[in-house]
């Protein structure tokens, strides 16, 4: 088993100052896993209360493409466990030296474990770096690395999100969602989400003697195309507009934490993304938030090559 | 829908939360009765020990639209939720919340639509009332003659905080006296603390007899002077007029401005009705709190 890469610019920063510290919100440990292609960070549902938070790169993004080693018995996947906020110290730290370079490979090293025991082989991530004043070498921590069968299941566990039939875009509004959603909690600690077609979102709480919804409209949906198939609305209220999507067949709905929904939301613009897309599963199994971020080398597209991606657990009815 | 249904709008969200939120203490009695007037709107809280009612109007003029079909109709609210939702339209960007009343089920909706950047945001509330908690007001009993005397809010909210102590937060003194005028609050227990209130500071001050002294539970009297948020962040000064009648009811008036915190300090008015007037003149909602006398302490 080896690994071994060393970081590009871009690459250190996303993950210092954009995934680091959204993760951390989320929960302490993530699950790292490596690929000849990619490289993701995985909260699964133990780490990160419920959710599942998967943030990917392409291997040409987060570290220079011919240094990049990556071998094992496994289909050349390797997995482990780390801490993120100790992977977000190490990494500022050899950012605070603007070094030329971060290498960052896996290693094993002796541990003594007390004067009359015998010194324990265990594993570590050891940063690398090089700068024209000082050379520092960091190791973190890690779990060992997963076995075959640990890594057959996160890398189903990542895959498990089906793409919705449509999501709204929400980051325009994000502010003022997030604003409304902080209001909602002190009513209710879970929240009814509900997408139209036509790029209408609402959130409805209910207390005891209270209802409270908010529609937030225009929200760009995406594919296009479902908009375009949506049928128009003619009831002036919201509460009319919503029956009368649902009616049709062109709303989503499902029931979310509130406190899962605005952690989402929150720890997302650390990352900066471009777009905030919010999807409900086909059947209102999930709730799905993709975060897109742009290319800084090219003016027209969005970046394939970084994505970040949040499943929500969904209440069903009878859980309330 | 009902045929006939009140539709009020006003802008200041926050106010009207922040008001409303200077009139209750205990989380004992989670209810309270809201009355659509012609002419007005009341909403009334009443302590568990029934001994404190307190109550906030809002002249028909303080909103921008009033349209209310009937004179008089009460509703009962859960007093907390009306406040927390009240105040999910507050964060709002000053758009006006509209209140209707009754919906189909006889409950209150509020709604409000605001115009942002991009997208149209309707925020809409449906909450349910239950029966009207209580209907007995306290004024009803309300004996002349009364004594009454008018002074700075903060200055009774200050004696109401340092007079804790001494009594361990149990009853306080009240005591007026016609010649020379002197009004002065004393609790004793763990210790002895007399605050007289400088006669400088005292307006259109009128004692019925020549001693008026009559005591009140300390908690009470921290509801009716330490929770208005102009008297809490000292911002401007709140007029409060403090009226005794014969029994030892005391009513707490204060006047607070709902126009955007540019509270007015208002000169000696002869009675309450003035206060009033001038009050509708000045957009400010009017708290008033009743306390029944303890009087068995005193015996």
């Amino acid at each position: 088993m080896k690994f071994k890469a060393t970081f590009t610019d871009r690459g250190l920063r996303t993950l210092e100052k954009g995934i680091c510290p959204a993760l951390e919100r989320h929960g302490k440990a993530c699950h790292m896993l490596l690929s000849r292609e990619d490289v993701h960070l995985i909260q699964t549902t133990l780490d990160a209360d419920g959710m599942l938070i998967c943030a990917r790169w392409a291997i040409d993004i987060l570290f220079e493409p011919n240094t990049y080693t990556c071998d094992s018995r496994h289909n050349n996947l390797i997995a482990f466990q780390l801490e993120v906020g100790l992977l977000r110290r190490v990494l500022q730290a050899a950012g605070a030296h603007d070094a030329d370079s971060l290498e960052v490979k896996l290693a094993m090293r002796a541990v003594p474990t007390g004067a009359n025991t015998a010194p324990v082989s265990k594993p570590f991530l050891t940063f690398t770096c090089r700068g024209p004043n000082l050379n520092m070498v960091q190791d973190l921590p890690i779990s060992k690395p997963h076995l075959p069968a640990e890594i057959d299941r996160l890398v189903m566990d990542k895959d498990i999100t089906q793409v919705c039939p449509f999501y709204l875009d929400l980051q325009g509004e994000g502010q003022r969602i997030q604003a409304i959603v902080n209001k909602l909690r002190s009513i209710s600690a879970t929240m009814t989400l509900l997408t139209t077609k036509h790029g209408h979102l609402h959130l409805q709480v209910t207390a005891e003697q209270v209802q409270l919804a908010t529609e937030v409209q225009s929200l760009e949906v995406l594919p296009a195309a479902v908009a375009r198939s949506a049928q128009p609305l003619t009831e002036a209220a919201p509460e009319g507009r919503l029956q009368e999507a649902t009616r049709n067949g062109d709303a989503a709905s499902a029931i979310v934490q509130v406190k899962h929904f605005t952690k989402s939301l929150h720890s997302s613009q650390l990352t900066q993304p471009a777009q905030v897309l919010c999807g409900i599963g086909d059947t209102g199994g999930h709730v799905h938030f993709v975060f897109v971020y742009r290319d800084p080398f090219s003016e027209a597209g969005y970046d394939d090559k970084i994505s970040l991606s949040y499943k929500l657990p969904v209440l069903q009815e009878n859980d309330l | 829908m009902a045929a006939q249904q009140a539709c009020l709008k006003i802008a200041n969200v926050k106010g009207l939360v922040a008001i409303l939120q200077g009139i209750k203490s205990s989380h004992k009695s989670q209810l309270c009765t809201m009355s659509i007037n012609s002419d007005g709107v009341a909403v009334r809280w009443e302590d568990a020990s029934k001994s404190l009612q307190s109550s906030v109007w809002l002249s028909s003029e303080l909103f921008s639209h009033y349209n209310c079909p009937w004179a008089r109709k009460a509703l009962g609210l859960h007093f907390a939720q009306f406040v927390d939702t009240l105040n999910v339209f507050a964060l709002g960007s000053g758009a006006e919340l509209v209140l209707r009343f009754p919906g189909r089920n006889e409950e209150l909706i509020c709604e409000m639509v605001e115009d942002g950047s991009m997208a149209q945001l309707c925020t809409y509330a449906r909450i349910d009332t239950v029966e009207i908690p209580f209907s007995g007001d306290l004024m009803d009993s309300w004996e002349d003659p009364t004594s009454f005397f008018l002074v700075d809010g903060a200055l009774l909210k200050e004696t109401v905080e340092d007079l804790e102590w001494p009594s361990g937060g149990l009853t306080v003194e009240a005591f007026l006296r016609r010649d020379p005028p002197q009004v002065q609050f004393s609790a004793h227990g763990l210790g002895d603390l007399r605050v007289t209130l400088p006669a400088s500071k005292l307006d259109g001050f009128h004692c019925a007899s020549a001693e008026v002294r009559h005591s009140y539970k300390h908690k009470h009297l921290r509801t009716a002077f330490t929770q208005l948020p102009h008297i809490k962040d000292g911002s401007s000064p709140v007029s409060t007029k403090v009226s005794i009648d014969r029994d030892g009811l005391m009513k707490v008036t204060h006047m607070v401005s709902l126009g955007g915190g540019e509270g007015i300090l208002r000169s000696a008015a002869a009675s309450l009705a003035d206060t009033q007037r001038s009050a509708v003149a000045h957009r400010m909602g009017i708290v008033q709190v009743l306390i029944v006398a303890d009087e068995e302490d005193i015996n």
